[in-house]
């Protein structure tokens, strides 16, 4: 009758969890009034049993052993002759060897061992512990068998349960995260994947009584390739939270460098059977002894040192999808019975790692593509976020482009993920180097301490004609993409360890003035849109840079403007002070008598400085018609000789008197050429004419150097056109300069450095003005270092004879 | 007692001077015509320094001649415009001249040169070029004094 009740009792138990065993072994000590029962499992390769599961009466006490080698031990002999044994006296009987230990750590006399198979194959013994001499009666003997003839068929009826309510409750959890996951669209984040997984090796880790249960992954969007724990039930801050894909040590190193499962009965005989281990699993390894060793003592409250603790199973199995590997799931150190992972649970571990390797490749996979549709959202936001920054910074009354490549800069990580080096290089003046006009990105101011260094490399230039990633975007005008980059790819290294690359040129229409350039020391690729990306903001920073430059040009222009007004006012006001200076001192020298030769000395300077002051004048308000694009109006009449060398005459001597005599100036006109005008009629305005005389004569002067002589002759052209020709020695105009020279507020740096006025208008303007006429300026860059030849050109028609 | 002009324009620095000297007596009066000729007379104004200097603010870097110095890059960047301070602040950095006053004598408005006016100190001035030039005339005749 009580073994009935006893046998219903075992069929009531709630099995949803390995280690319901445990309470299956407590029915049959309860039911044969002993002190402890052991469910031992033979290890075929070493030959040893193990302790598969355990009840003791106080529930606080382990077994002090849990290996028995099965040819020292009674329980062996019994699984030898697969017959039950039975020892009355422990004390007392020869056949034990290795059970002693029971006899004297828990003062047990007698104790039944009954062989068993269990329903995968594997040998084991059911025993039964008492602490009286002869403790157990046949009947009670009898009943025992029959209990453990039973204890296969249930254990296997509660690992199919167990699994099967383990993958159901994974696959609910799945399920439901996917079903989140849809929900939230593109909005997934690594994190509520991290949530699942941890749900998961929750249940994993309570299924199999285990204390820790890990997932790491490799995930593609932190920018390694290692594997990063993801999930785990135990996280000490001493535990390895990564492995690094290019040194696979440990158990779970192993896996993922071999791509298999991996279970091992028994981590702390680890060392002991190394050989049976590496047999199954080559050169496998295992550190972590210590930690576990802790962890393990710590929960199960084991506070002696000295004391054996329950064996240690391992299992892992690699999360992957064919050779593609992603991590591993891991499960460690089982808490209660049954100590040791079996075949079958190692299966289940392998099914539920097919399930996070689907998983976490969709996962992948859905934000890959929600990254490149993200990407180009994002390129259309942040663009928008610089084109704002640029309307602010152009309202300023000096827009800065540099501000603006720098703020893009900034923008850039947030669209290449791994744009953690980023610059904008532009062209030099010389046209020779790249300089760095802005750059972002933390290896800026860590790669050196010295601030020495930081500085030399942000200053470093990068000739065009050279071997640097931005000089042969440069001169291709192409983007230069490499990711990664090999071992013979050419490029200059600004920064060490620098795996991938993408220069994109800064181009408007075929102007190529600069290049965009994003670099990474992260593993892995770029992202497929990275390389459109760079090039979208390569052409987007050239358009504000296009409309930088014309906005300062367009200010420089109305400044210059604005200057040279100031300049005219200036220029005709200093004569017109001047002249009434004089013009006052020659009245009070007349009064007092004067000789008349500095009365007339007075009096040139008075008519020179009001000829001058009314060219200014006159120069003014050409400037002003030309400025406004009005045309010049002309009054034409033919040039008669006479006409021409009474012209020059004044100009001469308005311009020569208000030079330093000390210079020693000389003009000189070769009169006898003009008298080619007997032969030619020249039609011209003689205005515009003494304007533009004035103005050569006048630049002649202040461009001359000590001592020389300016000369002055005419001629006619090969096409008979009549010319004027004006010729100085001082700083000459070099052929570069010949067409700036006509140019509007060109002035030559020599111009500059010898003259403190003037606004680079005097050529423009006679340019114009010979234009209006028909005629032409045209300056002669001669090979003379020092000689200019200007000559102003004339239409001109034969004389008939009458 | 020695006064120097700098003025780049000689029919203005001749008639200045030629004032100067018909006004005053035992005065010499030495011009000095562009940036770098100030900048080269400065040994020799440490040595013998002047009493007065009338100073044009627009001033050319140097004259035309065939080995002529080119101007540093930080005077080709700024120009011509101030040539007039800039030789100002040489002499605030040197103990013996730095309290020679200075007349800036130029074309220039003072709205135009302001901020640079404000930071001139002690007896210097800023007298606008007129026909007039008796305020200058008056002014040098109490520096003197």
């Amino acid at each position: 009758m009580r073994l009935i009740e006893t046998i219903l009792k075992i069929v009531r138990i709630n099995g949803k969890k390995l280690s319901s065993v445990n309470e299956y072994l407590k029915i049959v000590g309860e039911f044969s009034k002993s002190y402890c029962v052991i469910l031992w499992e033979l290890n075929a390769k070493t030959e040893h049993l193990t302790t598969l599961a355990h009840w003791f009466l106080n529930s606080d006490q382990y077994p002090s052993i849990h290996d028995l080698p099965k040819g020292k031990s009674l329980t062996g002999f019994s699984l030898e002759a697969n017959e039950s044994q039975y020892c009355t006296d422990m004390r007392k009987d020869g056949r034990i060897y290795s059970e002693c230990a029971f006899w004297i750590d828990y003062n047990i006399y007698s104790f039944v061992t009954i062989p068993i198979t269990f329903r995968d194959g594997n040998k084991g013994a059911l025993n039964v512990y008492s602490k009286k001499v002869n403790g157990f009666n046949e009947v009670t003997r009898k009943n025992l068998a029959i209990l453990a003839a039973i204890l296969p068929d249930f254990f296997q009826s509660l690992r199919n349960n167990v699994t099967y309510n383990l993958i159901e409750n994974v696959d609910a959890k799945i399920k439901l995260s996917d079903s989140l996951l849809a929900y939230k669209g593109n909005e997934v984040e690594v994190d509520q994947i991290r949530l699942l997984f941890e749900q998961i090796c929750k249940e994993v880790s309570v299924v199999f009584n285990c204390f820790e249960t890990s997932i790491f992954l490799k995930n593609p969007f932190d920018g390694t390739l290692d594997y990063h724990r993801m999930a785990s039930t135990w996280q000490p801050n001493d535990s390895q939270k990564v492995y690094k894909a290019d040194k696979n040590d440990g158990l779970t190193g192993w896996i993922l460098a071999n791509k298999r499962e991996v279970k091992i009965t028994d981590l702390l005989l680890f060392d002991e059977q190394k050989h049976f281990i590496r047999s199954e699993y080559p050169d496998i390894t295992w550190h972590a002894r210590g930690n576990i060793r802790r962890a393990v003592s710590e929960i199960l409250n084991i506070t002696d040192t000295n004391q054996k603790l329950p064996p240690m199973g391992f299992m892992g199995a690699p999360i992957g999808i064919g050779d593609e590997i992603f991590g591993v799931i891991r499960c460690c150190a089982c808490l209660e019975g049954p100590y040791y992972f079996g075949s079958s649970e190692l299966e289940m571990l392998n099914l539920i790692a097919v399930r996070l390797s689907h998983t976490w490749k969709n996962f992948i996979q859905t934000n890959l593509i929600n990254e490149d549709i993200g990407a180009w959202e994002k390129v259309v936001i942040k663009i928008s976020e610089l084109d704002k920054f640029v309307i602010y910074e152009i309202e300023k009354e000096v827009p800065n482009i540099f501000s603006i490549f720098e703020k893009a800069l900034t923008l850039l990580p947030e669209l290449i993920r791994d744009a953690e080096i980023t610059d904008v290089r532009l062209l030099d003046k010389q046209r020779e180097n790249l300089y760095f006009a802005a750059f972002f990105g933390e290896a800026w101011d860590s790669e050196s301490t010295n601030s020495g260094e930081n500085l030399v490399r942000r200053q470093k230039k990068f000739s065009v004609l050279g071997n640097s990633a931005g000089a042969k975007v440069f001169k291709s005008g192409e983007t230069l993409v490499l990711d990664p980059i090999k071992e013979g790819d050419s490029y200059e290294q600004t920064f060490n360890g620098v795996k991938k690359l993408i220069v994109a040129p800064l181009q408007f229409g075929q102007n190529v003035f600069g290049v965009l350039d994003i670099r990474s020391k992260r593993d892995g690729t770029f992202k497929k849109a990275a390389k459109s990306v760079v090039e979208l903001m390569g052409r987007q920073l050239a358009l504000y840079y296009q409309l930088v430059t014309t906005i300062l040009d367009h200010g420089k222009m109305q400044n210059e403007q604005i200057q040279t007004y100031q300049d005219f006012v200036h220029q005709v006001r200093s004569p017109i002070y001047q002249a009434s200076a004089r013009a006052r001192k020659a009245l009070n020298l007349a009064i007092q008598g004067a000789k008349p030769s500095i009365l007339l000395e007075n009096l040139q300077a008075t008519s020179g400085l009001c000829n001058k002051a009314t060219r200014v004048a006159e120069n003014i308000s050409l400037f002003s018609d030309l400025a406004k694009k009005n045309d010049v109006k002309i009054n034409n009449h033919y040039l008669e000789p006479e006409i021409i060398l009474k012209l020059l005459r004044e100009i001469i001597s308005d311009n020569i008197f208000m030079a330093d005599p000390e210079r020693n100036l000389k003009i000189d006109v070769d009169k006898k050429t003009f008298n080619i005008l007997s032969d030619i009629r020249v039609h011209l305005d003689h205005n515009l004419l003494e304007q533009s005389l004035n103005v050569l004569l006048d630049n002649a002067i202040k461009y001359s150097f000590d001592n020389t002589v300016i000369s002055i002759s005419a001629d006619l052209s090969n096409k008979s056109n009549f010319q004027i020709n004006v010729k100085n020695f001082g700083n000459a105009i070099s052929p570069e300069e010949v067409s700036l020279c006509k140019q509007r507020g060109y002035r030559s740096p020599l111009a500059v450095a010898t003259t403190g006025e003037g606004g680079g208008i005097g050529l423009w303007v006679i340019d114009n003005i010979m234009k209006a006429q028909k005629g032409s300026l045209e300056i002669i860059a001669t090979n003379s270092l020092h000689e200019t030849h200007i000559k102003l050109v004339f239409p001109a028609d034969k004389k008939h004879s009458r | 007692m020695k006064i120097i002009i700098v003025e780049d324009d000689y029919m203005q620095s001749s008639a200045i001077k030629s004032e100067i000297l018909s006004k005053f007596s035992k005065i010499e009066v030495q011009v000095i015509d562009s940036e770098l000729g100030f900048q080269s007379n400065f040994g020799e104004m440490l040595q013998n320094p002047p009493k007065i200097i009338l100073m044009d603010v627009m001033l050319r870097w140097t004259k035309p001649s065939q080995n002529m110095t080119l101007p540093p890059e930080n005077i080709r960047e700024e120009g011509f415009y101030k040539a007039g301070f800039r030789c100002h602040s040489l002499l605030k950095k040197q103990l013996i001249l730095k309290d020679i006053p200075v007349i800036f004598y130029t074309v220039l408005d003072k709205d135009d040169i302001q901020s640079e006016l404000d930071n001139i100190s002690g007896e210097s001035m800023y007298i606008v070029k007129n026909k007039d030039v008796s305020p200058l005339i008056g002014k040098i005749g109490r520096l003197i004094r």
